[in-house]
């Protein structure tokens, strides 16, 4: 388990990024889900050691992660959003030089390693190109790879299908589903469907804060009968903005889809819906913005 | 299911596995430098057919070698994240143990290759039949590392080492253009400076000591005091990279 204590985080030019977070992330597959600037790549850089936090304790398991973080590196697999380190070695030697860097010592146990996961995340046939030429989803599927090596216990994903077309997406995914029943996955994104298709447990990040806790399906049943739907066009939208909360717009056949929060029914021609994680995720930054 | 705590990788592995990722890296570089050399051999020998190989064999000056020694360094480390939050900083190694192992590793690229070099320059020195060849030194092998050390620990120590670099170049260019140009060297007051700091002072005694020795003697007082001073240099650049961590 995964523990986090009134993290905070407060950057040289006085952003605070980070404001008393705390959060209990089990064994399996945990989504972070927050809008670009929430905070979310500050607290992955604080779990995966490579910044340290202002203030508030984070552990996994025995660990003191802030005060012995080289502890927690033995254990821990990271995909960054960028790796930024030789774009000319193939995936095989590249692979081979982070097993070293990750204490594979036997040369046998290295080899094993590689070509295992080179098979599991389907580059096998690919071994051999250097990384540069790698498309997006490939490049996903390599971080994957390394992350992977020496059989982590907590494995940080940061942001990793931005820029994935659909079908690389789904690849991706359907790979960290497999990997992530036994051993603690966190999965930073602002996607919300990433999160809806994989994590029994999730928490929305706002603003450096925690904003919303728990079962993705708990958190949709919280917002039942408070979610309500509409199709307008252009001049109704604009007095739809004025009167209500408005969660999420979407064209349908050159119509305006509106999807609203409100605790009783507003009329005007309103339908209730199923909510889905997506308004969970839109109310929480509402209610947010109506609190600033 | 509990896993066991992987052991942290040892420092000889690490060292080995920078030598080869770096050469790895280095692979196109090497294959244009290999061109480069065949074509130059080709003008060489062709010269030698002729007899007219001597100018190739009359100099020993190693400027080019020691500046391309003391810019190795930023081919080593481009795109590394040298500051900031690094991806590599999460694997189990230490940070400025790593950076070391890697600056290792470029000097033994760097030394392999000028070895190379000096080793073809005195074989077609040899074939060219010139009385009395001047070649590179095989002491240019140590100036070398000594530039590649400080040019590492320049590459290390300063987030914007290219800035730095051309901003001093182009400081001291207008200093000598001004001077030339207006008589207002500060060279008068750049060696009261030095002399106030005792500048002058430990380079009498550098000199007074080696001009005691012989001529071997004196190139190994010579090297080791260089290559101290940049490794001194380079551990100082390395200790921006220590991990800090709240108490």
């Amino acid at each position: 388990m995964l523990n986090l204590h009134d993290v905070s985080h407060v950057y040289a030019n006085g952003t605070r990024a980070l404001d008393h977070v705390t959060l209990s992330i089990p064994r399996g597959m945990y989504g972070l889900l927050g809008p670009n600037g929430a905070g979310k790549s500050t607290l992955m850089r604080a779990i995966a050691t490579l910044q340290t936090p202002s203030e508030g304790t984070i552990r996994f398991g025995e660990i003191d992660v802030v005060k012995e973080p080289e502890k927690l590196r033995r254990k821990l697999g990271y995909l960054p959003q960028d790796f930024g380190v030789y774009p000319r070695v193939s995936a095989y030697e590249m692979l081979e030089h982070m097993a070293v860097l990750k204490g594979v010592a036997a040369p046998a146990d290295r080899k094993r390693t590689v070509e295992t996961l080179l098979e599991q995340t389907n580059l096998w046939s690919v071994r051999k190109k250097a990384l540069a030429g790698f498309s997006g989803g490939m490049r996903q599927r390599f971080g994957i790879a390394q992350a992977l090596i020496g059989n982590p216990e907590l494995i940080i994903v940061d942001e990793p299908t931005a820029g994935l077309d659909p079908e690389e997406r789904n690849r991706f995914l359907n790979l960290l589903a497999e990997i992530g029943e036994n051993v603690v996955v966190i999965l930073s994104t602002h996607i919300v469907d990433d999160v809806k298709d994989l994590c029994p447990r999730m928490a929305v990040l706002a603003n450096g804060r925690v904003q919303l806790e728990g079962a993705p399906l708990a958190l949709i049943e919280s917002t039942r009968g408070r979610i309500w739907m509409k199709t307008v066009d252009r001049r109704e939208l604009e007095q739809a903005r004025g009167r209500y909360e408005i969660l999420s717009t979407r064209l349908m056949a050159g119509r305006t889809v509106v999807h609203i929060f409100a605790e009783r029914d507003p009329g005007d021609g309103f339908t209730s819906v199923d909510a889905g994680l997506e308004d969970v995720y839109f109310s929480a930054l509402a209610q947010l913005r109506r609190a600033a | 299911m509990e896993r066991a705590l992987h052991p942290a990788p040892r420092g000889r592995a690490v060292l080995l596995e920078q030598v080869r990722i770096v050469g790895l890296g280095l692979r196109r570089e090497a294959v244009v430098a290999a061109i480069i050399h065949a074509v130059v051999t080709i003008v060489i020998v062709v010269d030698i057919v002729r007899r007219q190989a001597g100018t190739w064999f009359d100099s020993n000056d190693w400027t080019t070698l020691g500046i391309a020694a003391s810019l190795f360094p930023f081919v080593v480390w481009r795109r590394d994240a040298r500051f900031g939050p690094a991806f590599l900083w999460t694997l189990p190694v230490d940070r400025r143990r790593l950076a070391l192992a890697k600056v290792f590793a470029g000097w033994v690229w760097l030394i392999a290759a000028l070895a190379v070099l000096i080793l073809w320059q005195n074989a077609l020195a040899l074939l060219s039949g010139v009385a009395y060849p001047r070649t590179v030194p095989l002491m240019a092998l140590s100036g070398a590392t000594a530039l590649y050390l400080l040019g590492s620990a320049l590459v290390l120590g300063l987030r914007h080492p290219v800035r730095w670099l051309l901003g001093t170049i182009g400081v001291l260019f207008l200093l000598r253009i001004l001077n030339e140009a207006f008589g207002l060297g500060p060279d008068g007051r750049t060696e009261a400076f030095l002399k106030s700091i005792g500048f002058f002072l430990v380079i009498d005694a550098v000199e007074t000591t080696a001009q005691t020795l012989g001529p071997l003697a004196r190139w190994a007082y010579v090297t080791f005091l260089w290559i101290g001073a940049a490794l001194a240099v380079l551990l100082a650049a390395l200790s921006r990279h220590r991990e800090r961590r709240r108490d």
